[in-house]
């Protein structure tokens, strides 16, 4: 085994010794990676002491702060999946009602329907009627029956 | 609900260790704070893909190395000058103690200086450290390889 591979894996080494027994054997006949070990613990030592840790007000505040932005966070997730479900529905109204009235602007509108269906409604009961009959029978010009429906009215 | 109060458990439990990480690496107390918050919102928006493959320890460490990392690249030119003389100094009453000085960790490039810490302070595993900085787990390693010997030369 390398010095090299060994002085990569003083971490594994430190916190597992008993899984490292062949590494452990090394260091200790080994000067150069006694030596490394050594400078790896102070730093590690130097890690821990050398910096000012935060008070427990402080850690307790931060903690707060990161509550609050995560339920606004939440807040806005809730309100940006109702808009969206709004205006899915407003869509959806939005073209169901589109496709009413485009399909009556391609055809027809409602009032011109009501129109029509009393036009051929007049038809049906005065197509009985004798007059009509009479009229018809004496004249061969059948696209003359608007102008019999306006007198008839 | 139930998702936000397991999560206030997490940060009740890791809020300080994150903390120090982060502030190993920037070295500023305010950054640290600002960067801790950022890490654990973005925790929470990924907790959905932590499977618990790795402890939330690991996952946590990971996200907060990436973030102070990418945040330490960004500002590349102003942080380490913020050093304060107080981080690493040396006291006198405990000269067998390696002290590190910000102008030692100044000669570290900022990969390098994340790996150690992940690897000094968090004895995260190469393959963390990799995934967590973007690199391949060689780089991580080299670096490392690099900043120990960069420190080791300071004090001989």
């Amino acid at each position: 085994m390398k010095c090299e591979d060994i002085q990569l894996s003083f971490a594994e080494i430190l916190s597992n010794p008993e899984n490292h027994k062949i590494e452990t054997e090394h260091i200790s006949t080994c000067d150069t990676c006694r030596e490394e070990l050594t400078f790896y613990k102070m730093m590690q030592a130097s890690f821990q002491e050398n910096f000012d840790s935060l008070s427990t007000e402080e850690s307790l505040k931060n903690q707060s702060r990161i509550l609050s932005k995560i339920r606004k966070n939440s807040f806005r997730k809730i309100q940006k999946y109702i808009i969206s479900a709004a205006a899915v529905l407003v869509l959806l109204f939005g073209s169901i009602f589109n496709l009413k009235t485009s399909d009556s602007n391609d055809f027809i509108t409602d009032d011109q329907w009501i129109l029509v269906n009393d036009f051929y409604s007049e038809i049906a009961t005065d197509i009985n009627d004798d007059a009509i009959l009479d009229y018809l029978t004496q004249s061969d010009d059948i696209d003359n029956l608007e102008e019999l429906l306006i007198s008839i009215n | 609900m139930s998702q936000e109060n397991d999560f206030e458990q997490w940060i009740q439990k890791y809020h300080d260790m994150i903390y120090n990480v982060i502030y190993r690496l920037t070295a500023n107390k305010d950054d640290a704070q600002d960067l801790t918050q950022d890490v654990f919102l973005k925790a929470f928006k990924k907790k959905s893909t932590f499977r618990g493959e790795a402890s939330p320890k690991t996952w946590l460490t990971r996200i907060a190395l990436n973030h102070t990392y990418n945040f330490l690249n960004r500002n590349k030119t102003s942080r380490w000058n913020e050093f304060s003389e107080n981080n690493f100094q040396s006291k006198d009453d405990e000269p067998e103690k390696v002290q590190l000085k910000d102008e030692h960790l100044k000669t570290l490039s900022t990969l390098e200086k994340a790996v150690l810490v992940a690897r000094v302070y968090q004895d995260l595993p190469y393959k963390d450290i990799a995934i967590s900085l973007n690199t391949s787990e060689n780089s991580a390693k080299v670096s490392y390889h690099k900043a120990i010997k960069k420190l080791r030369k300071v004090f001989t």
